[in-house]
């Protein structure tokens, strides 16, 4: 199915890329449909895997996925998708280090919607600056999930304080702080 | 009072949940009950008997065998009861029931395999190491997961557990049903060991689970359980005892039977009859079993009973209690008294007192007042001795002689008198001022008596109500009353930053009569007007000086404003003319006041008038302080009382009397739009009549009529207000805000209009007709309730019966609005109780966990602020530019230099608004270094106290105007066909967090190619909307013959949705089916023949193209660009759509936005939805409210609802949780996990009696101990 213009998977990815800062390498679109690109991080290459279409995912793709990974000897994996995951595939991820995407992840920069205030994960510095400040264990700020489609975005993991900059109707600017937890 | 109260020397840290172990019960028992008697013959308590005297005495002189105490001091002792056989306890039986299921039945372990069961416990190590915590979720999984039929451990197999409510189980073996007695399900628990309970969530510390099952029964002492002599003599037992009474009676048969070797049938009866007893004794209300009645049939009240509801232990005896030193009377107005004072009647101010301690300097008229005793007014009640005795003056013989003898160091409660603080109070309190400290004045007659500018705080009117008073006796509570609760400093609300308290009803009446041009007083008037307030200045020059002296009331209001008070303001009269004339307003409605002189406008509500921000008496308190507000809002009430007074104002029967002309083009006016009516009717009878979008013909007719009606009695409203001039008393009054709207006039003088139940025309009553006067199905106005008449005119009889069906409908309304704001507010309370602010400026809940990180996101508490801005720069900038003298502007660069020198101390906005105010103004250097440096000092001001209980004003200001807002549902947002759910029930909603709201919408934006025009937009529209079959379809019916489903489809609804048949070819697809197209009709046939009636509904619902969920679509035109609305909501699908704006589209479903965008867009959703109601309704609510709310209920990174499953149900004390609902079941989950309650919060410690960790509560004595870090580089230096 060559299409010219890329796919919402695609679109998703793009803009996943441009918010975590992943430099893209290499894109591929398989004969399946499957479009894959191959990144650029701080902590190492990533896999991205683009399913389309509303289908379900199951352990095969996960599967799909790992040996692809294995062959290029890459320690991790995204899949994107528009459908849902089934239990199976979502244990399976967990084990072999691939990151799902949830298929409500926006295909635009949402960082860019009026209701969106900023989020970045702060640095280690930064972190012990806070908690010394409000003399706080990180339990005690305020939560955010790590399906949280802005954590998402910025690829917080559960443990990282996300600081978050809002547009202040009585202050004009504000930060808040979260910290990333499952669920 | 004072001095006999015990110095607190112990304090509750912590209150500790479990169980009590048969063991325990017996070490704490003082005896062991055996006989179900009570008294005896003599009335004296039997031995071992129920009333034994080990237990506790009741009889006032007499001592407690056990601890040799009286009644009074002696707290009870607890007795025994041991069960014959073992009986299980009715609220563990849930538990019990977990817990058998997922243990091994023979080794009593968890039936998980080992490596699960460690991974299980380092993941619960793991998670409480991250969240502090373990969630209870994690517990139930372990629950859920323990399943299995063989054990793992022993191997044994596991047999189906069967549990029949209330208390039996069974188990499935192969053999059958085998019952479980108490005696085996115990031994099973016993096996289970401490390490796996831990999984479980148990503390096998303070709750072993065999411990659910009685062995031992508790008796309570006899003060829990207090018999009542009746007048006639006879004892009447508590309905405790009465349950005692028959578990022992069983209990003792059931032993008898077992030592004399009964058959095992008796025995089981008989233990299930105990089980019974000792279920009822504990819950009587336990679903399974039938309640146990007392002998007159009403149904005991036994321990749960006894804890649970608005009428239980906690909400009725621990967080609220009657007190001593109060009175409660009707009140009534009176304009003389002082704004915070309270009229006392002399019988009230008799029987409260006041402790006073006796010193050198009063001991003359302390003497007095004890030698006049307690009957003869000033005079005292109590006396008490520095030893603590307190002598009752009323039983003192020679009162003479206890005055003579009276020293310093004694204290004399005498009675209330002149000066005395009081606290004020009328319920419902739904916010702060509604307890307020007054000024004892002790007047004849029996009623209170408040100032009416107090009424508003307090919501009273005096048809009736009665208010209570309140007199603090300690020297601390006394002055935290003068310090905090004055009604002078209850003026600015927390819920505005505005006044509450003001000018109302003929004080505006009089203000505006008083002040007008035409008001000319002579020299005699004024000098009376200037005594009645007070005024002992000079007479200012009058205006007029021939041919006698006369001055306006403008000069005279003058007299009482600061000198140098400047302000401007358009008056409530102003008309809103498109171009303002400003002073040379023709009606006077432009005020000016310039250096303390008022030199155009009239005063009225807007000036002076109560919950007005920014009028004259708020610029008044802002810039000269609370006590100055007082006196002036006093002086200006007397001045006014006066004026009125003399001047006279009524408002009668005539004075509704139109002129014929204006009456004729009313009739004229009424009758235009009756006709248009009629020419619906006739158009919808031919059928000829436009269909609304969404609704049906019929419905919209309806709409169409009542808008024409509304139209006619608008204008007929109109028309009759403006025939009456500025003289007209009524005209007076709605125009200066001080009672009534214009609506009321038109109602009152030209046509009272459309009656509506349910925001509908009247239709209900007879068949098609609402009384019998009228044919089946006659539209017309005067059939569905439209009242022609006046209230002037009065109602014919048909219009006199609409009108009371509209009526009831208003009476109803309110009753229900009532019942739900209040339990929302109390919803509110509970959830936000224990935050508050603290040193560092954050706001926390009781255990430390922040929810702010700056309290409003700028620090600034809206009571203290200006109607909700932190500093008025504008008025700053302006003020100073009157005081100080400019010569040269400062350029812009100083102003910035000066500006980044404070930027750490300001708020961004506030710099911004700084930076523009400056530069507009030119001020000089000078001045601009002051306006810098007050717009930083007043910010400072203005910020929040720590300890501030940030919370419950929050809570209340949200909760307050509740009562306040429409419960009609449907509001039209927008377009005119679209339906909101708006006030209350939206409120409500948005705070019980629903998963679905009730009308849900989109507002969809698009890009700026598509914005532009109708037809892009609706292009872009018809991609969203949902389409099915049905939409499309003719017809879609079941084809016996071939064994198909046929749709038939409709080209003209096809061409309306956009959908090709190419599209509709794509989008008919069905698993197991075979989809033939011809032309207009669609054939499906199943590929295995079946129910084809299941086919149908599923046809008809296939989405053929469009996003599910949205309903309906309606592009109209806002700010010059198309949106698109829709019915229906569906976010994450909306913003894939080509076209669409992601960056602005938005719905108003808030779960959505958290799943699609996250929780800080949920957050501004929750802010966005609640202010918008708010101010929909125009309630003046400060944003920080709103926002506080927003940020706790998104705290978890999940939306919580404030209420039961959510936020309060999730707060760390038990006590908290258990107060507010589902007590039982919280007390019991506390138990097994060992929970211990630390008292951090508010609820808690008023359940065991101490001071509340908020505001001057907070206030401790901490000892600080160097932190071993700290000591290190202490030693460094």
């Amino acid at each position: 199915m060559p299409k010219k213009e890329s796919t919402i998977e695609e679109k998703k990815a793009e803009v996943l890329m441009h918010l975590r800062g992943y430099k893209k390498i290499d894109q591929k679109r398989l004969p399946d449909g499957i479009t894959t690109y191959t990144t650029k991080t701080k902590t190492g290459d990533i896999i991205i895997y683009c399913i389309p279409g509303q289908g379900t995912i199951g352990v095969q793709y996960i599967n799909k996925l790992k040996k692809v990974m294995k062959d290029e000897n890459l320690e991790r994996g995204i899949i994107i998708t528009s459908g849902r995951y089934t239990q199976a595939a979502k244990s399976a991820a967990r084990k072999r280090g691939i990151e799902l995407i949830p298929r409500m992840f926006p295909a635009f920069n949402l960082f860019e919607h009026v209701m969106v205030p900023k989020h970045e994960i702060i640095s280690d510095e930064e972190r012990q600056m806070i908690l010394q400040k409000y003399k706080v264990q990180p339990y005690q700020l305020p939560y955010i999930h790590v399906s949280d489609p802005a954590v998402k975005a910025v690829g917080a993991k559960p443990g990282d304080i996300v600081k978050i900059t809002r547009n202040s109707q009585t202050a004009g600017k504000y930060f808040a702080y979260r910290y990333v937890v499952e669920g | 009072m004072a001095a006999t109260e015990e110095a607190v020397h112990k304090i509750v840290e912590q209150l500790r949940f479990g169980l009590l172990s048969p063991q325990e019960i017996r070490k704490l028992s003082v005896a062991e009950i055996q006989t179900a008697d009570t008294y005896d013959e003599d009335g004296a308590p039997i031995t071992s008997g129920l009333m034994d005297g080990r237990l506790g005495t009741l009889e006032p002189r007499q001592r407690c065998k056990t601890c040799g105490n009286t009644a009074i001091r002696c707290p009870g002792h607890f007795g025994h009861i041991e069960l014959a056989v073992p009986v299980i306890h009715i609220e563990f039986t849930k538990i019990i029931n977990n817990l058998l299921n997922s243990t091994c039945r023979n080794c009593g372990r968890i039936l998980l395999p080992a490596e699960r069961l460690a991974k299980l416990r380092t993941r619960i190590v793991r998670v409480k190491k991250m969240l502090g915590v373990v969630p209870n979720e994690l517990y139930k999984k372990v629950l859920d997961e323990a399943k299995g039929n063989e054990c793992p451990y022993c191997g044994a197999v596991q047999h189906k557990l069967e549990f029949t409510k209330p208390t039996s189980f069974h188990e499935m073996s192969e053999e059958g049903a085998q019952r479980l007695t108490p005696s085996m399900i115990r031994e099973r628990l016993e096996r289970i060991p401490d390490d796996d309970l831990e999984l479980f969530g148990f503390d096998p510390k303070s709750a072993r689970p065999e411990w659910m099952i009685l062995q031992v029964l508790p008796v309570p002492p006899v003060y829990v359980r207090p018999s009542i002599t009746l007048e006639s003599g006879i004892r009447s037992e508590d309905d405790l005892t009465h349950k005692l009474v028959d578990i022992i009676r069983i209990n003792q048969r059931l032993k008898e039977n077992m030592e004399a070797g009964a058959p095992t049938l008796i025995i089981q009866d008989l233990s299930e009859l105990l089980q019974y007893h000792v279920t009822t004794y504990f819950n009587n209300e336990a679903s399974g079993i039938p309640p146990a009645r007392h002998r007159s049939g009403r149904a005991l009240k036994t321990l749960s009973q006894r804890l649970k509801g608005k009428e239980g232990r906690f909400r009725s005896n621990l967080s609220g209690k009657r007190v001593d030193f109060s009175a409660r009377t009707v009140i009534s107005p009176d304009p003389n008294l002082d704004i915070n004072e309270v009229g006392v009647p002399l019988e009230v101010a008799t029987k409260l007192s006041m402790p006073e301690k006796v010193t050198e300097w009063n001991i003359e008229e302390m003497r007095k007042l004890v030698s006049n005793g307690p009957s003869n007014y000033p005079g005292a009640l109590y006396v008490v001795r520095p030893d603590g005795k307190r002598i009752r003056l009323e039983f003192v013989v020679d009162q003479a002689k206890v005055a003579e003898a009276i020293e310093p160091g004694f204290i004399v409660e005498r009675h209330l008198r002149d000066g005395d603080i009081a606290i004020f109070n009328r319920q419902p309190s739904l916010h702060r001022m509604s307890i307020m400290a007054h000024y004892v004045r002790v007047l004849p007659y029996k009623t209170f008596r408040l100032h009416l500018c107090v009424c508003p705080p307090y919501n009273a009117d005096f048809d009736g109500d009665e208010m209570n008073l309140h007199i603090p006796q300690s020297e601390e509570a006394q002055t935290e009353a003068r310090l905090l609760m004055q009604v002078q400093d209850q003026i600015l609300s927390p819920r505005f930053g505005g006044p509450i308290i003001g000018a109302i009803r003929d004080f505006i009446t009089s203000a505006y009569l008083f002040t007008r041009r035409t008001t000319l007083l002579t020299k005699e008037e004024v000098c009376r007007l200037l005594l009645a307030s007070g005024y002992d200045g000079p007479l200012p020059e009058p205006q007029v000086k021939k041919p006698e002296p006369l001055w306006t009331g403008k000069q005279i209001f003058s007299l009482f404003l600061p000198k140098d008070f400047n302000y401007t303001l358009k008056a409530t009269i102003c008309q809103g003319c498109t171009k303002c004339k400003e002073e040379e307003c023709e009606y006077d409605a432009y005020v000016v006041i310039k250096d303390g002189v008022l030199k155009a406008g009239v005063i009225d509500r807007r000036s002076i008038g109560a919950e007005q921000s920014e009028s004259i008496f708020h610029r008044i308190i802002k810039d000269y302080g609370t006590e100055t507000g007082r006196e002036f809002l006093n002086k200006i009430c007397q001045l006014l009382k006066q004026f009125t007074t003399m001047r006279g104002f009524t408002y009668s029967h005539d004075e509704l009397e139109l002129s014929p002309a204006a009456r004729q083009k009313i009739n004229r006016t009424i009758q235009k739009y009756e006709d248009n009516v009629a020419a619906l009717i006739e158009k919808y009878r031919k059928g000829t009549l436009e269909r609304l979008p969404g609704q049906t013909l019929e419905e919209s007719f309806e709409i169409y009529a009542l808008n024409e009606l509304a139209h006619a009695r608008d204008e007929a409203g109109k028309i009759a207000d403006q025939d009456f001039s500025l003289e007209n008393s009524g005209i007076v009054m709605t125009r200066t805000g001080a009672r009534g709207s214009s609506l009321n006039i038109g109602q009152m003088a030209a046509c009272v209009g459309q009656q509506s139940v349910r925001g509908k025309r009247i239709m209900r009553g007879y068949l098609d007709r609402a009384l019998p006067h009228f044919k089946p199905g006659d539209s017309s106005p005067k059939a569905r309730g439209f009242v022609h008449s006046s209230y002037q005119s009065g109602l014919d009889t048909v219009e006199f019966f609409f009108h009371a069906m509209g009526g009831r409908e208003g009476l109803v309304d309110t009753a229900v609005r009532t019942q739900q704001s209040g339990y929302m507010q109390r919803r509110l309370i509970n959830a936000l109780e224990h935050l508050r602010v603290e040193y560092d400026g954050t706001v926390r809940n009781s255990t430390g966990e922040i929810i702010q990180f700056v309290y409003g996101e700028d620090g600034v508490d809206p009571a203290k602020s200006d109607h909700g801005k932190a500093v008025n720069v504008a008025r700053l900038v302006d003020q100073i530019k009157i005081s100080v003298q400019t010569r040269k502007p400062a350029d812009q660069e100083y102003i910035e230099k000066k500006l980044k020198e404070v930027e750490t101390q300001l708020t961004p906005i506030l710099v911004e608004q700084l930076k523009s105010q400056l530069t507009k103004a030119e001020l000089g250097k000078e001045a601009v270094d002051q306006a810098i440096h007050l717009t930083v000092e007043n910010y400072k001001r203005a910020l929040v106290e720590p300890g501030e209980a940030v919370g419950i004003v929050g809570a209340q200001s949200i909760g307050e105007p509740g009562t306040q807002m429409t419960l009609r549902t449907f509001h039209y947002a927008g377009v005119r066909e679209q339906n909101v759910t708006l006030g209350l029930p939206r409120l409500i909603e948005i705070v019980d967090a629903r998963r679905i709201p009730s009308t849900p919408i989109m507002t969809i934006y698009l890009t700026k190619e598509f914005s532009k025009s109708k037809e892009k937009a609706t292009e872009v529209a018809r991609e969203i909307i949902a389409t099915t079959v049905e939409d499309v379809a003719k017809s879609v019916f079941d084809d016996p013959e071939k064994e198909e489903v046929v749709i038939e489809l409709n080209p003209a609804l096809m061409k309306e949705r956009g959908v090709s048949p190419k599209e509709l070819e794509e989008a008919l697809h069905f698993p197991n089916c075979e989809v033939k197209i011809k032309e207009k009709t669609v054939r499906i046939k199943p590929k295995k023949a079946g129910d084809r009636r299941k086919l149908i509904g599923k046809v008809t619902d296939h989405l053929i193209k469009g996003v599910p969920g949205i309903r309906r679509v309606l592009v109209s035109e806002e700010k010059g660009e198309w949106v698109i609305r829709t019915d229906g909501s569906n976010l994450s699908r909306v913003l894939e759509i080509e076209n669409v704006d992601p960056t602005r589209t938005t719905t108003n479903h808030v779960h959505e936005i958290a799943k699609t965008l996250g929780i800080e867009a949920a957050r501004n959703a929750i802010m966005k939805e609640a202010e918008g109601v708010l101010e929909e309704q125009g309630l003046d609510v400060d944003i920080r409210h709103v926002m506080l709310v927003a940020d706790m209920m998104t705290a978890t990174g999940e939306i919580r609802q404030i209420g039961r499953h959510g936020i309060s149900g999730e707060k760390s004390s038990v006590l908290a949780r258990a107060a507010f609902e589902i007590t039982i079941p919280n007390i019991v989950d506390a138990v097994i996990k060992g929970e211990s309650d630390p008292l951090k919060g508010v609820t808690e410690n008023v359940i065991v009696g101490q001071a509340i960790p908020i505001g001057t509560g907070l206030v401790d004595l901490y000892m600080s101990a160097l932190v071993e870090s700290d000591a290190k580089t202490k030693k460094a230096e």
